[in-house]
């Protein structure tokens, strides 16, 4: 039997605050296969960023285990953590979060750049993400000249660009309008259906219906799990 | 009011930055003020006397004798008083008074001077009265003029001295008048004044060349300099026509008189020193300023949205302005009055390093105008540097930086940007004071390891100023002179003692005529003309000259024995090249006896190590040429410093009523020499220090700003997969790129500015690029350091923490 991309056994991740305990995960078990298109709902504060900070090696569990392609990721040093989030995960943000400095293209090329990857295969790379998202004519913009869905969809190309095992997007429409919303789950999609892994969290239910399965939170613990019926 | 409340409020919420930039302008708000109380008491402040900017020298000159400076004879002086442009003008010398009585003999300087003085001053006596024309005729009885302090200290303040009769130089002299307290001249060291009194012979042409005194004129109004200089030519040329015996003499040495004003000529060698180092405090000033408004600007940057809600509120931009601005002047005021105390104790320590020995450089204390002037200085600098980052802060439409959903905005990037400039500018001043202050320590190191011809290492030397009413023949100071040497010579621990009339860097020296029969001058040449000294024969060893032909004057050479002289090696190479000078003749001046030249020294410097006069100087034995005014000179086995007591002594046994004065060692003469080379390199090398401080902290203070404003773009970034070490090059590459541009604008600003610099360095050249290397790498690695501090804070950033900021 193949082996799940991710396994998460009994993780359960507490804040300590001013001596306040918060259990934001307790004893959650998952399993994502490759190519799965995967939701995470539950209302504010259930511990969803927390989820997909753990599974994208910014966070450490309190307590239980993680395996990420085949290899627990347990004790790595910072700078092996660096060059997994680099090589293995894709990351979209809800604020999109490109750096303001620099222009769309270099946004999309930073992954790659710290990959030490060589700057013909680079280009190459970038432009094949641009083009993926529809924004390939705006390569020498610089965020600020760009409008919040097409940050958003630079933002996805480049989680894209380095070919990550799997795309992690927390609430990635949140600071959209729902015309833009819309467009970013559709973009989100046909990435699905081209063989992406994507892990999304999301609030809103509607978007929920997207993914091939959905996870709910409450409280730090999965509830239910449940399966789109596909038409 | 209520804008300075909460000014205070807000400073208060940030101690560190209050604390930083209020000591930041308290350094360079107090140095200003001390270097600048220092130029304007040295260079601007007028003399205590009324109108002393009408005052001006007038000097005989001999510029193609070598000697662009000399006194005035008293017929020079007659001559030029009746000059039409001037108003006054006064003839002085100094004297040196023995002031005897009831207490401890003591020296005196004195000044003998024409009752004109006075009245070319417009001085009056604060008790009885100054010198009238009658104090100065030659059968006048002896009076004295006292100067405040030495009535205040010698005589206890008594009013009744006037009219009474003190004992100077073994004769009664009645005290005719003491002036005021703040009245000085030519300095305060100055204790008396007596009447000069011309004899007939004296005021007669054949004492035109005699010139061991000093003239002073007062222009009339409306009088120029340039015009007194063409009626000083005029006279010239008419003592030419007049005199046909001098005319020659007159041509060849290029002989005229000159006038400089009196202030203008007091200060000339020290003038430029001192605008180069206020250029240097100021330039510090200016990057304190910097560094503060860099830090004003990161706060009102962090405040861009509390300033957007108020402008929202409905305030308008001129109020947010001026909120911004009480805040920038609180602080600039607070850092004026810190900096008072600073000035105080910068002008204390100043006068430790040396400030009294510049001319004039007595007397410096914190000018109240001054102080004034730099706050003033400062709250416009608070105006401008303040208004800087009000009105960038409020520029900004409020809407904008309320849609801001954290990261930066334009205003943070344009300030930033700005602040980097600032940066840049404070690395390139902070480059430019450093290279200027090695340069200047390298030259001064180099010119302590001038040889002066001399062994100046344990040497102790006093002098005597032998009265003519009691020393009124050459036998007397001849038979003085030899007790004295005997009983130096016998005192346990000096290894060898010895005498002369102008000694090295002990401001006696003289200079005359002289001629040769074995001299054949080429037609045009001017007239001989070389330092004459008198010397006896333990002073070669007890100085440890170089001998480098011949003989030194022995005890055989005496005032009845065949006249000799010994000569340096300047006068050989000047008309005896290739020549053997040992048995050549020389006469002082065009008559007189003819000496035999018996042996040749090497040159010895007189002044200051620097100096390159090429200038002859011939010795003469002291037997056969003894002067009244003696330097004692005794090698010490030890501690020279410690002979002092036996040099006292030796003099005292054999004269009990003659004082000692001025005993010090040659190491502290020749400090003393140095110290207008050595205070402002104390004072550069300060300052640069303070630079690359402020440097440093500019450096820091830009880099942990942006490392805060990026901390989300760094948890992004490392998100991506950049490591620690990444990031840490980020913030690095930034600081080497304003390090590098700084240090590139320093040396170019440097290079601009380097003949400048070059006026004042001694056989070092000021582009010397050893030391322009060392300065860039010394303050690129300052810079740098600086830069460490926030690159490790920006590896410290965790990601989650700064992705969660939004
Ligand atoms: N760094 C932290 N320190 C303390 N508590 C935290 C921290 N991060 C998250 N939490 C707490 O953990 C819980 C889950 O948070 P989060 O995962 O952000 O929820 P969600 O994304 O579902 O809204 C919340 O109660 C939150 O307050
Ligand atoms: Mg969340």
């Amino acid at each position: 039997m193949p082996q799940p991309l991710l396994k998460l056994d009994n993780v359960t991740k507490v804040f300590l605050t001013d001596e306040v305990e918060t259990h934001a995960l307790s004893g959650i078990h998952l399993q994502i296969e490759k190519g799965e298109y995967v939701a995470i709902a539950g209302p504010s504060g259930c511990g969803k960023s927390t989820l997909l900070s753990i599974l994208g090696l910014l966070d450490t569990p309190t307590d239980g285990t993680y395996v990420l392609n085949e290899r627990p990721v347990q004790g790595l040093t910072p700078a092996e953590r660096a060059r997994i989030r680099n090589r293995e995960i894709g990351f979209i943000f809800q604020s999109f979060n490109l750096i303001g400095d620099l222009t769309v293209y270099e946004n999309v090329e930073l992954p790659l750049t710290y990959r030490g990857m060589p700057s013909s295969d680079r280009k190459q790379r970038v432009e094949e993400a641009l083009e993926k998202v529809g924004m390939g004519h705006r390569a020498k913009h610089v965020p600020s000249q760009l409008s919040g869905g097409q940050q958003q969809r630079v933002a996805v190309a480049r989680a894209l660009a380095g070919q990550p095992a799997v795309l992690l997007a927390d609430e990635p429409t949140g600071n959209l309008d729902s015309k833009n919303g819309d467009a970013v789950m559709e973009l989100l999609q046909s990435l699905h259906r081209t063989g992406s892994t994507i892990l999304m969290v999301t609030h809103d239910t509607r978007f929920a219906r997207h993914a091939d399965r959905t996870v709910h939170l409450f409280d730090g613990r999965v509830v239910e799990e449940s399966v789109e019926s596909k038409e | 009011m209520n804008d300075i409340r909460f000014a205070l409020r807000q400073l208060a919420k940030a101690p560190g930055f209050a604390v930083i930039a209020v000591l930041t302008l308290a350094l360079c708000i107090g140095a200003n003020s001390a270097i600048f109380s220092v130029i304007h008491a040295i260079l601007l402040k007028p003399y205590p006397w009324p109108g002393s900017d009408r005052l001006a020298y007038v000097y005989n000159t001999y510029p193609k004798m070598g000697l662009p400076n000399a006194g005035d004879s008293i017929p020079d002086y007659l001559d030029r008083r009746g000059i039409t442009g001037v108003a006054d003008s006064a003839l002085y010398t100094r004297v040196s008074l023995n002031l005897t009585g009831d207490a401890e003999p003591e020296m005196i300087t004195g000044m003998r001077a024409t009752p004109s003085l006075f009245s070319t001053l417009q001085s009056a006596a604060a008790l009885g009265r100054v010198f009238n024309e009658d104090d100065a005729k030659p059968d006048a009885p002896a009076t004295v003029v006292l100067s405040h302090a030495l009535w205040k200290n010698r005589f206890a303040s008594d009013p009744s001295i006037v009219g009474r009769a003190v004992r100077l130089n073994d004769r009664p002299v009645t005290v005719v008048g003491v002036m005021a307290e703040d009245f000085y001249f030519p300095s305060p060291r100055t204790q008396a004044w007596v009447p000069f009194a011309f004899t007939p012979a004296q005021r007669g042409d054949n004492e035109r060349g005699t010139e061991y005194s000093q003239m002073i004129v007062r222009l009339k109004p409306g009088a120029s300099m340039e015009g007194v200089q063409l009626e000083l030519d005029l006279v010239q040329a008419r003592n030419a026509e007049r005199l046909p015996g001098s005319r020659d003499f007159w041509k060849t040495s290029g002989f005229d008189g000159r006038i400089a004003g009196f202030l203008e000529q007091n200060v000339q060698n020290v003038r430029g020193m001192l605008w180069l180092i206020q250029a240097g405090v100021a330039a510090a000033l200016l990057i304190g300023c910097a560094n503060v408004a860099g830090l004003l600007l990161a706060r009102a940057v962090g405040r861009e949205k509390e300033l957007a809600i108020r402008t929202a509120l409905g305030a308008s931009r001129l109020r947010v302005v001026r909120m911004l601005l009480t805040e920038s002047l609180v602080l600039f005021l607070a850092g004026g009055l810190l900096g008072l105390f600073v000035a105080i104790w910068s002008i204390d320590a100043l006068q430790g390093v040396g400030l009294s020995t510049l001319p004039r450089g007595f007397g410096v204390r914190l000018d109240p105008s001054v102080f004034g002037f730099t706050l003033a200085c400062a709250a416009a600098a608070g105006m401008v540097f303040g208004a800087m980052p009000a009105w960038s802060a409020s520029r900004d439409n409020p809407s904008a930086s309320l849609k801001e959903a954290g990261g930066r905005g334009s205003a943070g990037r344009r300030t930033q940007r700005l602040r980097a400039a600032l940066v840049v500018a404070e690395i390139a001043l902070a480059v430019m004071l450093v290279a200027t202050a090695g340069l200047l320590i390298k030259s001064f190191d180099r010119l302590q390891r001038v040889d002066p011809g001399f062994v100046p290492a344990g040497m102790i030397t006093a002098q005597v100023a032998l009265p003519p009413a009691r020393y009124d023949s050459p036998e007397r100071i001849v038979a003085f002179h030899d007790a004295v040497v005997a009983r130096l010579g016998s005192t346990s621990g000096i290894l060898s003692a010895g005498a002369t009339d102008s000694l090295p860097f002990s401001g006696l020296d003289s200079s005359g005529s002289y001629s040769s029969p074995d001299i054949v001058l080429p037609p045009g040449a001017p007239e001989p003309h070389a330092m004459i000294r008198s010397a006896d024969p333990g002073y070669l060893r007890a100085l440890r000259l170089t001998l480098l032909q011949g003989r030194w004057f022995g005890d055989t050479d005496t005032a009845a024995t065949q006249p000799v002289v010994v000569v340096d090696r300047v006068l050989v190479d000047r008309y005896w090249k290739g020549q053997d000078p040992i048995g050549k003749r020389i006469q002082r001046g065009n008559g007189g006896k003819l000496a035999v030249v018996v042996g040749v020294v090497a040159k010895v410097k007189f002044r200051t190590l620097e100096e390159s006069s090429d200038k002859e100087a011939i010795y003469f034995p002291l037997s056969q040429l003894p002067q009244p005014m003696l330097m004692f000179v005794a090698r010490a086995q030890g501690d020279p410093a410690a002979l002092a007591a036996s040099v006292r002594e030796a003099v005292r046994a054999v004269d009990p009523n003659q004082p000692v004065f001025d005993v010090r060692t040659m190491a502290q003469r020749m400090d003393d020499a140095a110290q207008p080379r050595r205070a402002p390199v104390i004072l550069l090398s300060v300052f640069g220090g303070l630079a690359a401080i402020l440097a440093m902290l500019g450096v820091y203070g830009v880099l942990a700003y942006s490392v805060a404003q990026r901390t989300s773009e760094f948890g992004v970034r490392m998100a991506l997969g950049a490591s620690r070490s990444d990031i840490a090059a980020l913030v690095l590459k930034a600081g080497l790129l304003l390090v590098s541009l700084g240090i590139a604008a320093g040396l170019a600003g440097y290079l601009a500015l380097s003949r400048l610099v070059q006026t004042l360095l001694y056989a070092t050249p000021s582009t010397d690029p050893a030391m322009l290397a060392s300065a860039s790498v010394a303050l690129g690695l300052v810079a740098l350091g600086a830069c460490l501090l926030p690159a490790l804070r920006a590896t410290r950033v965790e990601p989650l923490a700064a992705l969660r900021q939004d």
